[in-house]
């Protein structure tokens, strides 16, 4: 590790901070319905759509409703994606005339951008029409991050509000994510991407002769629009196959910082909007604060192992950090940073491949993922993530000093802290259930890239990244396969609404009670004993549930390497 | 305790949902065309 490393990771840190007031002040004015600076210009525009649509932003909706709205509005959009994929041969915007993308590969692509994930089982630019990208997949792209932080957004009005029999309007939510956080963000983030050298066309691929006199063909494309959106809205789907480690979805060290910031910002910033909401910023703070520790700790392990190298790569005469897989302009500093940032979040774009990384720089994005993704998290998805596991912890101190446990004045009974558990409990289902398959049936050993724990550490992977709508890949896997395509995308499916739904349910339950007024009992939720209890149990559920996994992958490739065992196919 | 962020209505209005479902759809199509109609201006 070097003090230039350290100093990278503490200015992105140090941006990523300055922007939660802000961010977290615009994003509340617009999700409270009030007057921002952009009204004028997209006020009439959100008009039209609710006048449009029939239906109005003052119409308050049930739980219920406001659950259901999101599922018919995702499943339409899977629809949508999908028979976009199956047509593209015939539709415009194709000059590179791609073909029908098979049925698996187009559910699994339908089901990993409706829901967030973004894994691709594909190759963007041997396989998607420029249609497909900009219609399909970057509509997706804006439309499953509003749907986060739209749910987001219901979840904190169910603890700010009293007695009350709705939790917002869904459509507005929505509409007012897209509208007036993401849009404006993303105009601007293109523009710098297109300054900086990354390609906004619609121009068919380009022809290029090589110094050593070969053919070569250079993809191009809409790239720099989809990159926008696809960092903001912690997406993390690719335009080219090679994500941000390509030099024209990542030119510089510049577009990486700001990738990196465009990552957190948002998620960060509704941790402020969600102070401001229920009355206390230090509420908001406090969760940030908890999001920062596991994260230090994470960009500290990842960082270590990855600058201090391959011992049996060292005993060769070779000193160094691990460079394999790593792009040279971000060496090991900012791409073990991006790694853990990508998996925080529920990004999922990648600018260095993590199976090259040392086994326990690997280990920190797959724990990442296993957690649920609530450090910073998903736009709106890590919030909502982060505030279950708030729950299981007001439940845990409550049991300790035998009181009805209360979260901002609430008192949270039997209900809500079954939905939590439900909730917290469909990840590790999907992420360990299928890959306990994977490993015994042919057909999911039969895509094993590498022998021995690391060929587990590519299962689990693909497992984990697709219930925690990361969708990054360690890299090695086959996964266009017809068990993949089918297995991990029913993953996403699950890890997206298995986690929504009793989160709303809980949304619902809170918004109904009544307040309680604050005691000498009363736990303070905005302290350094709230902010360590609630570490505590996130790192004791995660590490109970998922300790016997890693320590199959990553945990045993770490002490074989250091034993001096490798492994190689037929070896 | 901060104010409700949305005045509650009764939801008295019997709209169609499949309507704003596919309304919705379409609009947001609609504003990513217009973000990509913005960038083309812009790069022009």
């Amino acid at each position: 590790m070097t003090i230039n490393g350290w100093i990278q990771i503490l200015v992105f840190c140090a941006i990523v901070v300055a922007l939660v007031k802000p961010l977290g002040w615009y994003m509340a004015r617009v999700f409270n319905g009030e007057r921002t600076f952009l009204s004028p210009v997209l006020h009439p525009v959100e008009t039209v759509l609710y006048k449009l649509s029939g239906t109005s932003e003052r119409e308050e909706q049930h739980w219920l409703t406001y659950t259901l709205a999101m599922l018919t509005f995702n499943l339409l959009g899977f629809l949508a994606l999908y028979a976009l994929q199956r047509i593209q041969a015939v539709l415009p915007y194709n000059p590179m005339g791609m073909g029908a993308v098979a049925l698996d590969l187009a559910f699994n692509t339908a089901a990993s951008f409706m829901t967030n994930t973004n894994w691709q089982n594909y190759g963007g630019e041997s396989t998607m029409s420029y249609l497909v990208q900009m219609a399909g997949l970057t509509v997706q792209n804006f439309v499953s991050a509003a749907t986060g932080i739209a749910l987001a957004v219901a979840l904190i009005r169910g603890f700010s509000r009293a007695s009350a029999k709705s939790i917002g309007n869904f459509w507005a939510d929505m509409t007012r994510a897209t509208l007036y956080v993401l849009l404006p963000l993303c105009v601007m983030l293109t523009l710098v991407y297109v300054a900086r050298g990354v390609p906004q066309t619609l121009s068919a691929y380009i022809d290029a002769t090589t110094l050593e006199g070969a053919r070569q063909t250079i993809s191009v494309g809409p790239v720099a629009s989809q990159l926008a959106i696809k960092m903001l809205g912690t997406n993390g789907g690719g335009f080219f196959n090679a994500n941000s480690a390509h030099p024209f979805e990542n030119p510089d060290a510049f577009v990486n910082l700001i990738q990196m910031v465009s990552i957190f910002a948002i998620g960060a910033a509704l941790t402020n909007v969600f102070g401001r909401m229920v009355g206390d910023q230090r509420q908001g703070w406090a969760i940030l604060g908890a999001m920062g520790v596991i994260f230090i700790v994470g960009v500290a392990v990842a960082y270590w192992a990855e600058a201090a190298g391959n011992p049996l790569v060292h005993a060769l005469g070779v000193e160094g950090g691990n460079m394999e897989g790593k792009e040279v302009r971000f060496g090991t500093a900012m791409s073990a940073l991006f790694a853990v940032i990508t998996t925080a979040a529920s990004c999922g774009a990648v600018n260095a491949m993590h199976s090259s990384f040392m086994p326990l720089g690997g280990l920190i994005p797959l724990i990442n993922m296993e957690l649920g993704e609530i450090v910073v998290g998903g736009v709106g998805a890590g919030l909502y993530g982060m505030l279950l596991f708030v729950v299981l912890t007001m439940f845990v101190a409550g049991l300790m000093v035998g009181r009805t446990p209360e979260y901002l004045g609430k008192k949270i009974e039997a209900k809500e802290v079954k939905m939590a558990i439900l909730a917290i409990l469909c990840l590790p289902l999907a992420m360990l259930g299928f890959t306990a398959l994977a490993v015994v049936l042919p057909t999911g050993l039969a895509s094993i890239g590498n022998p021995g724990p690391h060929g587990f550490s590519e299962v689990l992977y693909a497992y984990v990244s697709g219930a925690a709508n990361n969708g990054s890949a360690f890299g090695s896997l086959s996964g266009n396969t017809l068990w993949y395509n089918l297995t991990i995308g029913a993953a996403m499916l699950m890890g997206r609404f298995f986690v929504i739904v009793p989160a709303m349910a809980i949304a619902g339950s809170m918004a109904a009670k009544k307040t309680v007024p604050v005691s000498a009992g009363t736990f303070p939720t905005h302290g350094g004993l709230f902010v360590g209890l609630l570490v505590g149990v996130i790192l004791i559920v995660g590490g109970l549930t998922f300790f016997p996994a890693l320590a199959l992958g990553p945990i045993v490739e770490h002490l074989s390497l250091i034993a001096g065992q490798t492994f190689s196919v037929g070896g | 305790m901060a104010k409700p962020a949305l005045r509650f209505r009764p939801q008295t209005k019997a709209w169609s949902p499949i309507a704003v479902v596919l309304t919705m759809t379409v609009g947001m199509m609609a504003l990513v065309g217009l973000f990509h109609f913005i960038i083309r201006v812009a790069t022009a």
